[in-house]
C-alpha cells in the first residue's frame, strides 16, 4: 500500500464509498484471499518459492454497482494504489491474488446482477460478478443456455473472471469459448472512464452486437485479467435449451485412432462436447463403475455429449457418430457415462475436477490450448517425463492403490481445439512436498511451452513466467506500451500477464 | 497449547481444492426442474469468501502453516459463525464423482472449534450453554432447574424401564412440551409404551460437541448412556433431530459406544398410521422444512414426507429442499441462534419467504429448534401459516389433540 495513507484512512475511505459492511481488512480475511486458485500448486508457505511474490491484500472490498467501481479506482489512482479485481477465485495462474506490495481486492461477487434478457438481440446482461450457475438458473426462467456453460467443473466461478482468462469450458465444442459469444463489455478504464463496447458505443442504439463502431475493443479487455481495466457488466449470446441429449463412452485402439475419429465428428459438428482420455486415473474409475476387469481400458477411451432440438436429428446425430467411431474401430462402452460425473447438458462435468480427492494430496493441472491433432505427441513426452522414477516416486498414492498421472483433453473450444490436462497429485501436507510438487509443476509448463502448446491459463504465476518470455519483442513491447498508456499509475492489477512489475 | 486437533484433519484440509462449489453453485444442474442456486447460508449473507468452506479450509491450511494463529477475532468471526448445516459437503466436487467423498468440511470445524475450546477462545455466550449443560443442577443449555424437565410428562406416569426408551431432548421438554406429550399419547394409542428418564435425562451435549467442548462432551455422553443402559431399553427413539444425530453419528465419531438402537420418530410412526385409523385427513396444503441435522446428517428424508402424505396431506416442496435444503439458520447446537442473532434472522427470514412462496398455509418441520425459529421468523415476517411438529401433526390426525396444542400453530 502506498506509505501515504495510513491503514485506517484506507479502510475508512472505501467505506465511505461501499459502507462498512463491504468492507474487510481483518488478518483472517486478508490472508484467505491471498490464494486465488483451484487445484493448483501455489499455496500456503511457499512464498519464497513462488515465481512472483505474492502476498495477501490490504483489504478487500466489495462493491455492488459500477459507480462504486468508478469510485474505487479514482480513489486508487489518487494515492496511486493497486487494485485487484477478483471474480469467483478459482482460476490456477493467481490471476487474482495480490503481489506482496499489497492493494485493494476487489472481490467482484456481489455485482451479480442478471440485468435483462433481450429476445431481439438474443442476449442477455449481466453484472460481471453473476457466477456460471446463477447465470444458467436465470437463463433456463425463459427456455435458455449460455451455451457454453462455464469453465470445466465450477458453477461457482465468476463469468467476468472466465472473461479475463478467456475461459475454456463446458460444450466450447458447440458452441465456442465463452469469449466467442460475448457481444458487449462495460469497462471501467485505470483513470476511473467507463466504456461500452460493440453496439452499445452508440448512444442510440440498445441492442447487443459486438463487431461495430470501428475495432473490437472488448477483444482488448478479454484474456487481460484486468490488467486494463475492470469489466464490470457484460451481454452474451444465448441459445435455446436442447431438450434431446445422448452420451456415449467408446475406447478406441489408440490415441491416433480417437484423435482422427473425434476431429472428423467436430468437423461434421455432431458433439456439444466430449473428453478425450490418455493416461490415468480416469480409467480406472471407469473400470469402477461398469465393473470391467482392471487394465482393461488402457487405451483410448473417449466420453462424448451430443444434444438436439429434435428427437429425429438427435438419432441421425447419434448414427453419425457410431459410425465414425466404428470407422476407427472402438468399442462401445455398456451403462450410462452420465455415471462418470460427464453429462455436460445438465451436471457440470465433473470427471476432471471431481477426482482430486481420488488421487489423494493436492491436484497439479497443467491445461494449454492444443489442436485435438496433436494430442498424440504431446502424450509422448508426458509418458516419457513421468517414467522417471524420482518422479513417479514423489506422486501420490490414489484411493485404489497406485501412483499415477492424468492426461485429458476435454473439447473446451470449437474447431477441433482441445484443453490438453496433464494432472498430477502429490501429498501436500509438508512444505518440502508442497515445494517440489511447485519445481514439477512449472517443469511441465515450462515444457509444455517449449513443445509449441499455447497458455490457456493468464495471471501472474504458472505459464505466464515461461511464455513472456517467448512472446516476440514486438508483441511484448505492445503490450508493455498498451499498458503503460491505459494505466499510467500501474495500478491496475499489478503483474498480471507479466506486466506492470 | 499442544498439538491442535486441527492437525489430524491436515489430508482433509490440503484435500480442499478452493474450487467454490461449496460457496455458490446450482445443484443437481440447472436441467433439474428443483435447481436452485447458492450453498452457504452464512456466505450468502455476509458475502466474503472467509466463510464458507473453501475460505476456513484456506485458513485452516494458514493454521497449520503458522502463517495465522488462532485469536479471538478468528473465533467469533469465522470459526463458530458455520451453521454446521454440511450443505458444503453435499455439493463438494468429489461427490459428483462416484465412489468419493467430500471434504469433511464438518469435522474440519468442529476440530478448529476444539481447538478455540482448549485455547480459551469460545465467545462467551457458548462457554455459558456449555457452562448450564455441564452443571449437575442444571443439566440443559437453558441454564433451567433441572427439576422442570420432567414437568410435561408429570400426569402421564411413564416407567423408568421398558424395552424402549423415549428421549425427549432439552428443546422438548423445557420449551416444547406438547410435542413429547404428543409423542407418548400416540404411541399409547398404538399400545406402545415406553420408557422415560424424567429428570436422570441429561442433555445430548450436541452444544457441547459443536463448540468444541469434546472432553466436557464425552463425559456427559459416557454418563448418559450409563443412565439410558440402566433402563434396559433396547431401543431409544427421538423426536428431536439434533439428538438424534448426536447418538447416531456425533458420539461414533467421538469413539463412543452406543449400545442400543437408536431410532428417530418419523420412522416409529410410519407403521402406526398405517395401523391406526385417522380421525380425520390433513386436507391442507403443507411444506416441509427438511432439519439439518435429520437430512443432511442423518440422512432421513423420506419418512417424514411418507408420514405428511400418509395423513392426506398435499406436500408442495421448497425450492431447496431435501439434501439440498437451506438452513433455518439457528445452526449446530444454536451457535447461531445464541451468539449471532442478527445472522440468524436474516437467515430464517430468507427460509420462511421460501417457504411461502410454496403457497402452503402449514410448516411441518421435525426439529424443535428449526420449529421456533421459523415460526419467530413467520412473526417478524408477518408470514401467516400454521406451524407443526412432526409429532404434534400426527396427534391431530388421530385425534389426540388438546386445548393446548392451538399453542403450537404460531
Amino acid at each position: 500500500m502506498t506509505k501515504s495513507l495510513s491503514q485506517s484512512d484506507l479502510v475508512a475511505a472505501l467505506e465511505g464509498i461501499v459502507g462498512a459492511k463491504a468492507v474487510d481488512d481483518s488478518d483472517h480475511a486478508r490472508w484467505t484471499y491471498a490464494l486465488s486458485e483451484a487445484w493448483s500448486t501455489v499455496s500456503p508457505g511457499l512464498t519464497e518459492e513462488l515465481y512472483l511474490d505474492l502476498g495477501p491484500p490490504d483489504v478487500i472490498v466489495k462493491p455492488k454497482t459500477t459507480d462504486h467501481v468508478v469510485d474505487i479506482v479514482k480513489f486508487a489512482n489518487k494515492y496511486k494504489i493497486p487494485i485487484i479485481p477478483r471474480g469467483g477465485g478459482t482460476g490456477n495462474a493467481s490471476g487474482s491474488a495480490a503481489l506482496t506490495s499489497g492493494g485493494i481486492m476487489l472481490d467482484l461477487l456481489d455485482m451479480n446482477a442478471f440485468i435483462k434478457y433481450d429476445p431481439v438481440s438474443r442476449a442477455c446482461r449481466f453484472q460481471a460478478g453473476i457466477t456460471w450457475g446463477r447465470l444458467c438458473y436465470e437463463l433456463k426462467k425463459f427456455g435458455l443456455t449460455p451455451g457454453f456453460m462455464g469453465p470445466h467443473g465450477i458453477y461457482g466461478a465468476a463469468v467476468g473472471g472466465g472473461i479475463s482468462i478467456d475461459s475454456t469450458g463446458i460444450q466450447g465444442t458447440k458452441y465456442g469459448q465463452e469469449n466467442e459469444n460475448i457481444q458487449n463489455l462495460q469497462v471501467v478504464l485505470p483513470t476511473g472512464e467507463v466504456i461500452e463496447t460493440g453496439s452499445l458505443a452508440n448512444t442510440k442504439t440498445d441492442w447487443y452486437f459486438r463487431y461495430c463502431n470501428g475495432p473490437d475493443l472488448a477483444g482488448l479487455f478479454m484474456g487481460a485479467c484486468g490488467a486494463f481495466g475492470i469489466i464490470t457488466e457484460a451481454t452474451l449470446r444465448t441459445y435455446p435449451l436442447p431438450e434431446y441429449h445422448s452420451d456415449f463412452l467408446y475406447l478406441f485402439p489408440s490415441e491416433m485412432d480417437q484423435c482422427k475419429a473425434l476431429t472428423e465428428m467436430d468437423s461434421y459438428e455432431l458433439m456439444s462436447d466430449y473428453m478425450g482420455l490418455a493416461q490415468g486415473f480416469q480409467y480406472a474409475i471407469i473400470e469402477n463403475v461398469f465393473n470391467l476387469e482392471p487394465g482393461k481400458t488402457q487405451k483410448g477411451p473417449a466420453l462424448i455429449h451430443t444434444s438436439a432440438y429434435d428427437e429425429v436429428i438427435l438419432e441421425r446425430k447419434n448414427m453419425m457418430i457410431e459410425k465414425i467411431a466404428t470407422k476407427y474401430k472402438a468399442i462401445k462402452f455398456p451403462g450410462d457415462p452420465t455415471n462418470l460425473g460427464f453429462g455436460a447438458h445438465d451436471t457440470n462435468e465433473m470427471l476432471g475436477g471431481g477426482v482430486c480427492k481420488f488421487f489423494g494430496g493436492m491436484l497439479h493441472k497443467t491445461c494449454s490450448v492444443l489442436p485435438l491433432m496433436k494430442c498424440p505427441e504431446m502424450n509422448q513426452w508426458h509418458y516419457q517425463f513421468f517414467k522417471n522414477p524420482k518422479i513417479l516416486e514423489l506422486l501420490s498414492t490414489t484411493e485404489l492403490g497406485n501412483k499415477c498421472w492424468s492426461i485429458q483433453y476435454p473439447g473446451g473450444c470449437k474447431h477441433g481445439f482441445v484443453l490438453h490436462m496433464s494432472m498430477f497429485n502429490m501429498d501436500a501436507t509438508t512444505r518440502d512436498l508442497r515445494t517440489k510438487a511447485y519445481k514439477l509443476w512449472h517443469e511441465i509448463l515450462k515444457q509444455k511451452i517449449e513443445l509449441g502448446t499455447s497458455p490457456y491459463w493468464v495471471g501472474k504465476d504458472a505459464f505466464m513466467p515461461h511464455l513472456t518470455k517467448k512472446f516476440t519483442p514486438q508483441y511484448w513491447n505492445f503490450l508493455k506500451t498498451l499498458k503503460k498508456t491505459l494505466d499510467p499509475n500501474n495500478i491496475m492489477n499489478p503483474g498480471a500477464l507479466g506486466l506492470g512489475i | 497449547m499442544g498439538v491442535m486437533k486441527l492437525e489430524e484433519f491436515k489430508n482433509e484440509v490440503w484435500f480442499c481444492g478452493c474450487c467454490s462449489m461449496c460457496r455458490e453453485t446450482v445443484s443437481k444442474g440447472i436441467a433439474d426442474k428443483h435447481a436452485w442456486v447458492g450453498v452457504c447460508p452464512v456466505y450468502d449473507v455476509l458475502r466474503f469468501d472467509h466463510y464458507t468452506s473453501r475460505g476456513r479450509n484456506t485458513i485452516a491450511k494458514y493454521l497449520l502453516e503458522e502463517v495465522l494463529e488462532y485469536n479471538q477475532a478468528l473465533a467469533e468471526d469465522v470459526i463458530f459463525r458455520c451453521l454446521g448445516c454440511k450443505a458444503c459437503e453435499q455439493i463438494c466436487t468429489p461427490t459428483l464423482v462416484p465412489g468419493l467423498k467430500p471434504i469433511e468440511n464438518m469435522k474440519i470445524i468442529k476440530a478448529m472449534r476444539e481447538d478455540c475450546w482448549n485455547m480459551g477462545l469460545v465467545p462467551q455466550k457458548l462457554k455459558e450453554v456449555c457452562m448450564n449443560i455441564l452443571d449437575p443442577e442444571k443439566n440443559n443449555p437453558y441454564g433451567l432447574d433441572k427439576e422442570l424437565r420432567e414437568e410435561w410428562a408429570e400426569d402421564l406416569n411413564l416407567p423408568k424401564q421398558a424395552d424402549t426408551l423415549y428421549f425427549a431432548g432439552c428443546a422438548a421438554a423445557y420449551q416444547n412440551q406438547n410435542t413429547p406429550e404428543a409423542v407418548i399419547k400416540i404411541l399409547r394409542k398404538a399400545g406402545q409404551e415406553v420408557a422415560y428418564l424424567g429428570n436422570d435425562e441429561l442433555c445430548c451435549g450436541h452444544q457441547l460437541i459443536w463448540t468444541g467442548d469434546i472432553e466436557g462432551a464425552r463425559k456427559n455422553a459416557e454418563e448418559l448412556i450409563k443412565r439410558i443402559k440402566e433402563t434396559g431399553a433396547k431401543k431409544v427413539i427421538f423426536s428431536c433431530a439434533g439428538c438424534y444425530n448426536t447418538f447416531k453419528n456425533d458420539y461414533k465419531d467421538m469413539g463412543i459406544s452406543v449400545p442400543f438402537k437408536v431410532e428417530h420418530i418419523s420412522k416409529t410412526f410410519l407403521p402406526i398410521l398405517k395401523k391406526l385409523e385417522l380421525k380425520e385427513q390433513f386436507k391442507k396444503k403443507v411444506t416441509y422444512h427438511d432439519p439439518c441435522h435429520l437430512g443432511r446428517h442423518a440422512g432421513e428424508y423420506k419418512g417424514p414426507r411418507k408420514i405428511i402424505r400418509r395423513i392426506g396431506a398435499e406436500l408442495v416442496e421448497m425450492e431447496r429442499s431435501g439434501k439440498e435444503s437451506w438452513c433455518c439458520g439457528a445452526g449446530s447446537g444454536g451457535t447461531c441462534l445464541i451468539n449471532y442473532p442478527d445472522l440468524n434472522q436474516e437467515i430464517r427470514s430468507r427460509r420462511i419467504k421460501e417457504a411461502q412462496a410454496t403457497g402452503a398455509n402449514v410448516l411441518i418441520t421435525a426439529c424443535p429448534m428449526c420449529l421456533k425459529n421459523l415460526r419467530d421468523a413467520a412473526h417478524e415476517n408477518k408470514v401467516e401459516m400454521d406451524f407443526y411438529d412432526l409429532p404434534n401433526l400426527v396427534a391431530e390426525v388421530l385425534g389426540l389433540k388438546s386445548e393446548q396444542y392451538d399453542s403450537w400453530k404460531g
